[in-house]
C-alpha cells in the first residue's frame, strides 16, 4: 500500500518533471529559435493559467445560494 | 421557381395550429416526426444558388405604396441556415416526444422553430422584425412551461431583454428606412440606425455585457425547451449580423471578448445547464468574431462554426436533459457515477464535448481553426490569441461536465439510459460531429463562399500538432493540479448589477419621482385655481396675491427666529427657572488651599499691573 503511494507519488514527480522540460524546450524553441513547432504547449499553459488566475480573481464575488433568490 | 416553393415557416406555423387537435398518443407523434422531416425537405427543395449577391426571392405581399414585405428569399447564407435549423430542430422535435405531453409546449417549439426559419428566409427589415418578435415570445412560452417561479422571474427578465433589443431594432430600421427608402435587409451606413441596430442584433447575439438574460433563462427552462432555446435565438443573430455587419473591426474583437469571458463563467458553474449556456457566449464568439474579420474566410468560419456548434451544443444539453430527466439533479457536486449507468447518453456527450474543444478529428476542429485561420491572415494578433485561449477554457469546462458527471465515484446515484426517442437524436447529431470531422468538405460544399472554403486545408499539418499539443497540455494540467473542481458556491454575472441598477430605478420611480409628480400637480392645481379666482373677482384675487407674497417674505424671518432665537431664549428661560428652584443650602463649591492662594496673587498681580498703567498714564 505504502509503496503503490509512494509509486505514484514518483510518477507524478517524473510527470511534471517531464512537463517542465518540454515547457523550456518550448519556450527555447518558440522565443529563441523562432520556431512555431511547439507554440501549442506554451498557450496551454499559459491558458490553464490565466484562467486558474481568472478564477481565482472571481471567487472574490462567489456566494453560497441562488443568483436568483 | 421559388414561389411554387412552401416557406419552411408556414409548416411549422401549420404544425403549431394542428397539434392540439391530436390528442397525447402515436397520431401526435407521429405527426411530430412527420413535421421534422417535412421541415428538412422543404428547405432541401431550395436551389442553392451560387452567388452570395444573387438570391432567388418570392411571397412578396405589399403593405403600403412602396414597402414590400418578402417572405421568401433564398441564397447561399440563408440556405445553410435553413439546412441547419431543420436538422438540429428537427432532432429537438423528435427528443421532445420523450419528454414533453404538453400540446401548449408543442405550439411554443413548433412557433418559436417557424419564426426562426421565417427570419432567416426574410428578405426585409420588416419582415425579419416580425418574425424576430414572435421568436421572442414562443420562446418565453419554453421557459415559462417549467412552471417554477424561477423560471417565471427568469421569462420575465428574458422578455424584458428582448422587448427592450426589439424596440432598438425596430427604432433602427424606421430611421433607416427614413433615411433610405429602403427596407432591404443589407448593410447600414454609420449612424443612429447603425447604432441601434447593432443594439437590437447584439441582444440576441448575446453581445457583453447584453447576455445575461442567456445564462439566466436557459437553465431554467423545460428540458426539451433548452434544446429548442439554444437553437434558434443567438443563432438568428449571428446570421442577421452576418448580413447587416460583416468587416466591423470592433465587432471581430467583440468576439474574442464573448469568447473569453463566456469560457470563464463556463468553468466556475456546478450547474451543468448554466455551464452549457456560458459555452453559449463563449462559442458565439467565434462566430462574432468571424463575421467582424469579414474576409470570405472569416464569414465561412463564422457560419461552418454555427453549424457545428448547433451540432455539438444540441448534443450537448440533449445529454445533460436526459441526465436531468434520468436522475433529478442538475449539479455537478451531485452527480458522477454515471458512464456505466447511461453508457450511450455517456459516449455521444463524450463525442459533442470533444467537438466543441476542436480535438483532432471532430467538426469544431476544422470551424475553429477557419476562424483563427482568418484572424491570423489579418493580422490580428490579439484576437488569434484569445480565440486560442478560448479553446484552453473550453476543454477544461468539458473536462470538467464529462468527469464529474460521468466518471467520478459516486454509489448512491440512481438512474437508467434516457428513452429512445431522447438517444436517436443525441446519436444523429453526435454522428454528424464526427462526420464533419472526417469529411470537412461535406460543410464547405454549403458555405456562403464555397470557392474560398475549398482551399482552407484544416489539417495542415503545423496548425494539427500545434491544436494536439495545445490539448495534450491542457489535459495533463487539468488532472494534474485538480484546481477546478465543481463547488455549490455561485458567481455573481453582470446581471447583478442590473438587478440592483433596476432595484434602484424602482425606489427612485416610487419615493423622489413619485414625490416631484404630487408636488408639480400641487403647483399646477394652484396655479389653475388661482386663474379661475382670478377671473371671477380681479381686485380680491390681487389683494390675496400681495398678502401671499407678503406672508412669503416674512415666512424666512419667522422661520429664522424659530429656528435660532426662539431656542436661545428657551435655554436661558429654563436655566433661570432651573436656579431659581435650587435649595439655597446648597454646598459651595471648594478648591484647595494652593489654589485659593494661586488666585489671590494672579488678582493681586492684574491689580499691581492696572495701578502701574494708570499711574504711567497721569503722569506728566
Amino acid at each position: 500500500m505504502v509503496k503503490g503511494r509512494m509509486d505514484k507519488k514518483v510518477l507524478r514527480g517524473l510527470l511534471i518533471l517531464v512537463v517542465c522540460v518540454v515547457l523550456v524546450v518550448s519556450v527555447v524553441s518558440v522565443f529563441l529559435l523562432d520556431s512555431e513547432l511547439l507554440i501549442g504547449v506554451l498557450y496551454g499553459v499559459a491558458g490553464v493559467g490565466l484562467f486558474m488566475l481568472l478564477a481565482k480573481v472571481l471567487t472574490l464575488i462567489q456566494k453560497e445560494g441562488k443568483q436568483d433568490d | 421557381m421559388i414561389e411554387a416553393t412552401i416557406p419552411p415557416f408556414l409548416i411549422f406555423f401549420f404544425g403549431a395550429a394542428v397539434i392540439p387537435l391530436l390528442g397525447k398518443g402515436k397520431v401526435r407523434q407521429i405527426f411530430l416526426v412527420a413535421l421534422a422531416l417535412l421541415g428538412v425537405v422543404s428547405v432541401r427543395l431550395f436551389i442553392p444558388q451560387t452567388g452570395w449577391i444573387t438570391p432567388q426571392a418570392g411571397w412578396i405581399v405589399s403593405i403600403l405604396p412602396g414597402i414590400e414585405l418578402t417572405f421568401l428569399q433564398v441564397d447561399r447564407l440563408s440556405l445553410v441556415m435553413g439546412y441547419i435549423f431543420v436538422l438540429a430542430g428537427g432532432a429537438a422535435i423528435i427528443y421532445a416526444i420523450g419528454t414533453v405531453k404538453e400540446a401548449g409546449q408543442y405550439q411554443c417549439g413548433l412557433l418559436y422553430m417557424g419564426s426562426a426559419l421565417g427570419a432567416i428566409f426574410a428578405g426585409d427589415f420588416f419582415t425579419l422584425y416580425i418574425f424576430w418578435e414572435i421568436m421572442a415570445f414562443s420562446s418565453l412560452g419554453l421557459i415559462w412551461y417549467e412552471g417554477s417561479r424561477r423560471a417565471r422571474d427568469a421569462g420575465m427578465r428574458y422578455i424584458l431583454f428582448h422587448l427592450f433589443g426589439g424596440c432598438a431594432l425596430l427604432a433602427g430600421i424606421i430611421i433607416h428606412y427614413v433615411n433610405t427608402n429602403s427596407i432591404v435587409l443589407s448593410p447600414v451606413e454609420p449612424g443612429w440606425e447603425y447604432f441601434l441596430l447593432l443594439l437590437g442584433i447584439g441582444v440576441n447575439a448575446a453581445f457583453i455585457p447584453l447576455h445575461t438574460w442567456l445564462p439566466d433563462s436557459y437553465p431554467k427552462a423545460t428540458i426539451a425547451g433548452t434544446i429548442f432555446l439554444s437553437i434558434f435565438t443567438t443563432k438568428t443573430g449571428i446570421y442577421v449580423l452576418a448580413r447587416t455587419f460583416s468587416g466591423v473591426e470592433a465587432v471581430a474583437y467583440m468576439g474574442g471578448l464573448m469568447c473569453l469571458y463566456g469560457v470563464i463563467f463556463a468553468i466556475l458553474q456546478n450547474d451543468v445547464r448554466k455551464l452549457l449556456s456560458y459555452h453559449i457566449v463563449s462559442q458565439l464568439g467565434y462566430m462574432v468574431a468571424g463575421v467582424g474579420i469579414g474576409t470570405f474566410i472569416g464569414i465561412n468560419g463564422a457560419i461552418a462554426h454555427l453549424f457545428n456548434n448547433l451540432l455539438f451544443k444540441t448534443t450537448l444539453f440533449m445529454c445533460m436533459g436526459a441526465v436531468i430527466y434520468a436522475t433529478g439533479k442538475h449539479n455537478l457536486t451531485e452527480l458522477g457515477g454515471l458512464a456505466r449507468k447511461m453508457p450511450v447518453t455517456m459516449i455521444t456527450c463524450v463525442i459533442a464535448a470533444l467537438s466543441i474543444s476542436g480535438v483532432v478529428g471532430f467538426n469544431g476542429y476544422v470551424s475553429k481553426g477557419m476562424v483563427i485561420h482568418a484572424a491570423q491572415a489579418e493580422g490580428m494578433q490579439l484576437l488569434t490569441i484569445a480565440l486560442t485561449l478560448g479553446s484552453v477554457g473550453t476543454l477544461i469546462s468539458f473536462l470538467k461536465l464529462t468527469y464529474f458527471a460521468f466518471f467520478s465515484k459516486n454509489e448512491e446515484i440512481e438512474a437508467k439510459e434516457a428513452p429512445l426517442p431522447m438517444l436517436i437524436p443525441m446519436c444523429f447529431t453526435a454522428f454528424l460531429c464526427i462526420a464533419i470531422g472526417w469529411f470537412p468538405r461535406l460543410l464547405y460544399g454549403l458555405l456562403p463562399f464555397e470557392e474560398a472554403a475549398s482551399h482552407f486545408n484544416a489539417y495542415e499539418v503545423g496548425h494539427t500538432i500545434g491544436v494536439v499539443e495545445l490539448l495534450l497540455m491542457t489535459v495533463f494540467l487539468f488532472f494534474m493540479l485538480g484546481f477546478f473542481a465543481p463547488h455549490d458556491k455561485i458567481t455573481y454575472d453582470m446581471d447583478y448589477l442590473y438587478r440592483k441598477a433596476g432595484r434602484g430605478f424602482l425606489w427612485f420611480s416610487e419615493k423622489p419621482l413619485m414625490g416631484f409628480a404630487v408636488g408639480a400637480e400641487k403647483t399646477v392645481l394652484r396655479i389653475a385655481d388661482f386663474f379661475v379666482t382670478f377671473s371671477k373677482n380681479p381686485l380680491r384675487a390681487l389683494r390675496v396675491m400681495a398678502d401671499l407674497i407678503g406672508v412669503a417674505l416674512i415666512k424666512p424671518f419667522v422661520f429664522l427666529f424659530n429656528l435660532v432665537i426662539h431656542p436661545v431664549y428657551k435655554y436661558y428661560e429654563q436655566d433661570l427657572e432651573r436656579t431659581k428652584s435650587q435649595p439655597l443650602e446648597e454646598p459651595m463649591t471648594t478648591v484647595s488651599l494652593g489654589t485659593a492662594v494661586l488666585l489671590v496673587l494672579l488678582f493681586f498681580t492684574l491689580y499691581l499691573i492696572v495701578m502701574l498703567i494708570h499711574g504711567w498714564l497721569i503722569s506728566p
